[in-house]
């Protein structure tokens, strides 16, 4: 036994562990910062950082005065577990990635998992059809990808609509997906349209104009009309009964003109 | 069956008192205004001295000199000349409220069978009351709210989808063409109603409620109907995509609701609950209506205290401190029960944060705040609002006049709204598709992202502010980050809506013009702040956001002139009292440079209605005129003992529609001076006649149960015509004692007063009539509202208005 306040070594034991586990967190977190892959990579390591909060948090200790709990806890001004399980918990609410967890955080959910074997389709076929291609860039000449991979492109781009929507009926505000499938997306969708320049919209810019002007013309039609043969409403004068009504306008005209 | 039965038997009685008439009725031959040629006289016509120059129904006691009979007769020999509508017209068809207590010995009465008990029960009731408005007004706030969002989501939904699926096939028009045809036949529903139904619906009514609070009884302006088509019109002209909000009306319900309830009764639905039977009367009514105008505020702003500053703005000249307490107390319920629901209806109970329909969301972080250098940059902006609300007042003047003029017809109403929701929806389409500001799409900041012809993952920076409820994008504006609009879009977009909005406002359908406004200054405002950084190139002033909330408070302040209630329902919305500076600043120099070209746009249209609106002041330069060139003269008097055949034909006699009548000594000899005594108004006359209150039954029959105060307010506020009331030819012999219920002490002022002496009195009281007496207490005139109204300050001193019917 060491000085009363001194840690107790069942204590140390917890926070070495957190400790551990938290920079296992860390790398992860970092390592797969870009292509943004935390929540499939690092859901594990998460979830021991959670198993070891809660067993601080657990860890009644024995007596009273020798809390792990409390000395771990909130016996200082900085109370840095608790900062780091704060930015831990934040970061992961922040990614959502709950939300292409399984319920209980045992795995990624089946959605999930469908929509990343199929991103990675996507990605094969453009590699497979970029092999051929020169390395710098023109801005057309990529129709082979275009035709080629345009049924999976449109096929992930479904799957992804399709849970996005999934998302927002489940509750009232709208939730973005987590944030390793969004990224995903975001990445195709640019090699998609940036890139490869393949999304062209068709414009019909003349049908378009012709039905906005046919629209505009038909206020001016509207009013020239209604100017021209819809009788002018009339008001009918009454004349006031008044004394020396005469009198008073003069007066009123003498006196301001 | 009664009925008929008394009457027979009274009419048989009249017979036998033919050969002795009773005492009063020896007066009547001596009076030369008693019907000479009215048709089907009795038989028994008594000796008439014809006098040519006094017209039907005007009796002698009347003493005037001859060069007044002689105008008299000039005026009607002229023929009435119509005239194109103009704004210096005062309708006929507008009549006073009236605020002014009828004292007379019923009321005394009644007052003394109360007690004191009783009379702080009213006091509870009058607080249960307010209660019970706040509650309703935020329910059918929520409910707008509500129907709103699901209407319009749906619509936005089936347009996002059909242009998304002719984005990649080719054949947008056909979108564009879904859109028009969406919006228009939303609207065209929208603006059915209104026009068909009920007319007084249209609009924003702020105007309507302004003038009910000034005391101008606007025909069904607080009718359960109208609410019904208020809460209806409003939905369908927003989810119609028109450049419109629907905070304006909330108003106007507010104020029906408050109305409604108050009476305890519903005369549209035939229904009386049996409560509230005391506030049955314009004074108590209008100080309920007040409440709801405030509790509708205070709904639409999540400003409670915005609210209750409105009504005082709007209503001052009726006030005192309790009512101010429950005005406030009503407009908190409202707040409230709107915040409740709403939260329970988002999912999240108690969270409590969405006070009002329209929510700025928060400025509170940090780089919110501003510094003294910024404060002359708030005042020139400040002037900008005022430049363009004024120039949105002088373009929709315009506007108004050409409508009231040429499309007054229900139905081409009707299709100028339909036109105006399709051009809406055709410029809309037009910016999106022209315009290349693309961003990329971030989580959920974009509620229906528009892609077109953006790469994929972003979306159309146009169509945040186009292709979205109003509500939608004044928040977007206010709180997108620096860079989500290009400053083209902003310009391209302020110029659109501001003639679209200023199109818009004036159509028949119920919608208002605050969410509108702010929409355009937040556009420019937020424009106005990205070029100030650039300009600056960068450094402190970076966050738009900021500039986009003044520019919207310089816009509302310039086009409607409020001043502290706009300034504390935009600090309210905001939720940041150190904005109050600033916006005070920008709504003042908005106001001021405003004012300096045209008035405010609801003065404006209660101008161009030609309402009756009594100012806070007589015109400056007015101290010259007098009562005796103001008023109007002669008066028809009524005796105090008065034979029923008269009242009758004064009161149907459709040339001379009065509603108050000096009531004057009935002495048998005209040449002697016949004082003032009291006051009735038409209403009163109306509900003798109906319940026959005449003196030979009262004599006859002693049973008869006595007339109460609760006879009069039963009847109130839809007393029947005259010419639905049964007078036979008998009755019409009997006399009247309007002593017990004529207001025997009614306001008079002597010949000589000014008229902002008389204007001071009549709108610090609230008074419909104003009798101007002689030095012998003897009628010579009666001032009513419109003859004050008449004098007003033009462009070059003072001007006289004319009156006007349809």
């Amino acid at each position: 036994m060491g000085l009363p306040g001194e840690l107790q070594p069942e204590c140390r034991e917890l926070l070495v562990g957190f400790a551990s586990s938290s920079v296992r967190l860390t790398g992860c977190l970092v390592r797969s910062a870009r292509p943004v892959r935390l929540c499939q990579s690092c859901y594990r390591h998460f979830q021991s950082v959670t198993e070891q909060l809660k067993n601080i948090t657990r860890a009644v200790g024995n007596s009273s005065e020798s809390n792990c709990a409390k000395s771990l806890l909130m016996s200082d001004r900085v109370q840095l577990v608790v900062i780091l399980s704060q930015f831990f918990n934040s970061t992961w609410e922040k990614a959502n990635c709950a939300n292409c967890l399984k319920n209980n955080s045992e795995g990624l959910s089946n959605s999930t998992i469908e929509f990343l074997n199929l991103f990675n389709t996507t990605l094969m076929c453009f590699e497979h059809n970029f092999q051929g291609q020169a390395i710098n860039l023109g801005p057309s000449n990529h129709t082979e990808v275009c035709r080629n991979c345009s049924r999976t492109y449109s096929n992930l781009n479904a799957l992804y609509n399709k849970m996005q929507k999934m998302t927002e009926q489940g509750s009232e505000h709208r939730t973005p997906l987590c944030i390793d499938v969004e990224d995903a997306m975001n990445i195709t969708r640019r090699l998609w349209s940036r890139t490869f320049n393949c999304s062209v919209p068709c414009s019909d810019t003349v049908p378009v104009i012709a039905v906005s002007s046919f629209i505009l013309f038909l206020p001016v039609i509207f009013y020239l009309s209604s100017f021209l043969h819809s009788k002018q409403k009339k008001r009918i004068l009454i004349l006031p009964k008044r004394i020396q009504s005469n009198a008073s306008l003069v007066n009123i005209q003498e006196k301001y003109s | 069956m009664a009925n008929v039965a008394k009457k027979v038997s009274w009419s048989g009685r009249d017979r036998d008192e033919e050969d002795e008439p009773p005492a009063a009725g020896e007066a009547t031959p001596l009076l030369n205004g008693a019907s000479p040629g009215a048709a089907g006289g009795p038989p028994h016509s008594r000796p008439i001295t014809h006098s040519p120059f006094l017209r039907l129904g005007k009796l002698s006691s009347v003493d005037l000199n001859d060069d007044v009979r002689e105008l008299e007769t000039e005026a009607t020999n002229q023929f009435p000349s119509e005239i194109p509508h103009n704004e210096k017209l005062l309708l006929l068809k507008y009549e006073s409220l009236d605020y002014d207590n009828c004292e007379n010995q019923l009321f005394l009465e009644e007052e003394r069978r109360i007690n004191h008990t009783a009379f702080r029960t009213v006091e509870i009731k009058r607080w249960v009351i307010c209660a019970m408005i706040g509650i309703l007004t935020g329910l059918v706030a929520c409910f707008i709210d509500i129907v709103v969002e699901k209407l319009a989501g749906l619509k936005f939904r089936v347009v996002k989808d059909n242009i998304d699926k002719f984005t990649e096939k080719g054949g947008l028009s056909f979108s564009l063409l879904l859109w028009a045809i969406l919006n228009s036949s939303v609207v065209m529903v929208g603006s059915v109603i209104v026009a068909f139904i009920e007319p007084v619906a249209a609009g924003s009514g702020i105007p309507q409620i302004k003038c009910y609070l000034n005391g101008v009884k606007i025909p069904h302006v607080v009718r359960l109907k109208t609410l019904m088509i208020k809460v209806c019109g409003v939905i369908l002209s927003v989810v119609g995509g028109l450049a419109v909000g629907k905070e304006g009306p909330m108003i106007h319900s507010g104020a029906v609701i408050a109305a409604g309830i108050s009476q305890g009764r519903s005369t549209s639905l035939k229904r009386d609950f049996k409560i509230f039977e005391y506030f049955r009367r314009d004074t108590e009514k209008r100080d309920f209506v007040s409440a709801g105008a405030a509790a509708g505020v205070s709904a639409a702003f999540g400003a409670p205290v915005g609210g209750v500053l409105f009504s005082l703005e709007e209503g001052a000249s009726f006030w005192n401190q309790f009512l101010t307490w429950r005005i406030f107390f009503a407009s908190m319920i409202s707040t409230f029960t709107l915040n409740s629901i709403l939260s329970f209806y988002h999912g999240n109970p108690w969270d409590l944060s969405s006070p009002g329909l329209i929510n700025f969301g928060r400025f509170d972080s940090e780089k919110l705040g501003y510094t003294f250098q910024e404060i002359p940059i708030f005042i020139v902006m400040g002037v900008v609002g005022g430049i363009l609300g004024a120039i949105f007042n002088a373009l929709n003047y315009w506007l108004t006049m050409f409508r009231i003029r040429y499309i007054h017809r229900p139905c081409l109403q009707v299709i100028e709204a339909m036109l105006v929701a399709a051009v809406t929806a055709a410029v809309g389409f037009v910016m999106i598709y022209c315009s290349s500001d693309c961003q990329p799409l971030q989580g959920d900041s974009v509620a229906y992202p528009l892609q077109l012809f953006c790469a994929d993952g972003e979306y159309n920076s146009m169509a945040t502010a186009f292709f979205n409820t109003p509500e939608k994008s004044v928040v977007s504006l206010f709180h997108n980050p620096p860079g989500s609009y290009n400053p083209m879009t902003l310009g391209m977009f302020t110029l659109m809506y501001f003639f679209l909005a200023c199109w818009t406002y004036g159509l028949t359908v119920s919608a208002g013009v605050f969410i509108p406004s702010l929409l355009i200054g937040a556009a420019w405002g937020r424009l106005f702040g990205i070029s100030l950084a650039y300009l600056t190139s960068g450094a402190i002033w970076a966050d738009p956001g900021k500039y986009a909330l003044m520019g919207a408070a310089a816009q509302l302040g310039g086009i409607v002139r409020m001043t502290l209630s706009l300034t504390v329902i935009m600090m309210e919305a905001t939720g940041n009292v150190t904005y109050g500076f600033p916006i005070m600043l920008a709504l003042m120099t908005a106001k001021i440079v405003g004012d300096y070209f045209v008035e405010g746009l609801y003065d404006m249209h209660i101008q161009l209605q030609s309402v009756p609106f009594l100012h806070w002041e007589a015109p400056v330069t007015s101290h010259s005129l007098t009562a005796r060139e103001v008023m109007s003269a002669p008066v028809t008097c009524l005796r105090r003992i008065e034979k029923v055949g008269t009242v009758v034909d004064i009161l149907s006699d459709t040339s001379s529609n009065h509603n108050g009548f000096p009531v004057v000594e009935s002495s048998p000899d005209p040449t002697q001076v016949a004082g003032l005594r009291g006051l009735i108004l038409r209403s009163q006359l109306i509900v003798l006649l109906k319940h026959k209150v005449f003196v030979e039954r009262a004599n006859l029959t002693l049973v008869q149960r006595r007339l109460k105060l609760k006879d009069f307010r039963d009847a109130y506020p839809r007393f029947p015509p005259i010419q639905s009331i049964h007078v036979s030819q008998d009755e019409r012999e009997c006399m009247m004692d309007l002593t017990e219920f004529m207001n025997p002490s009614p306001y008079t002022v002597p010949q000589e007063a000014s008229l902002p002496r008389v204007f001071k009195l009549f709108r610090a009281l609230g008074l419909r009539h104003l009798v101007v007496v002689d030095n012998h207490n003897e009628v010579v005139g009666l001032v009513t509202r419109k003859d004050l109204a008449r004098y007003r300050l033009g462009k070059e001193g003072l001007e006289e208005l004319s009156l006007a019917q349809t």
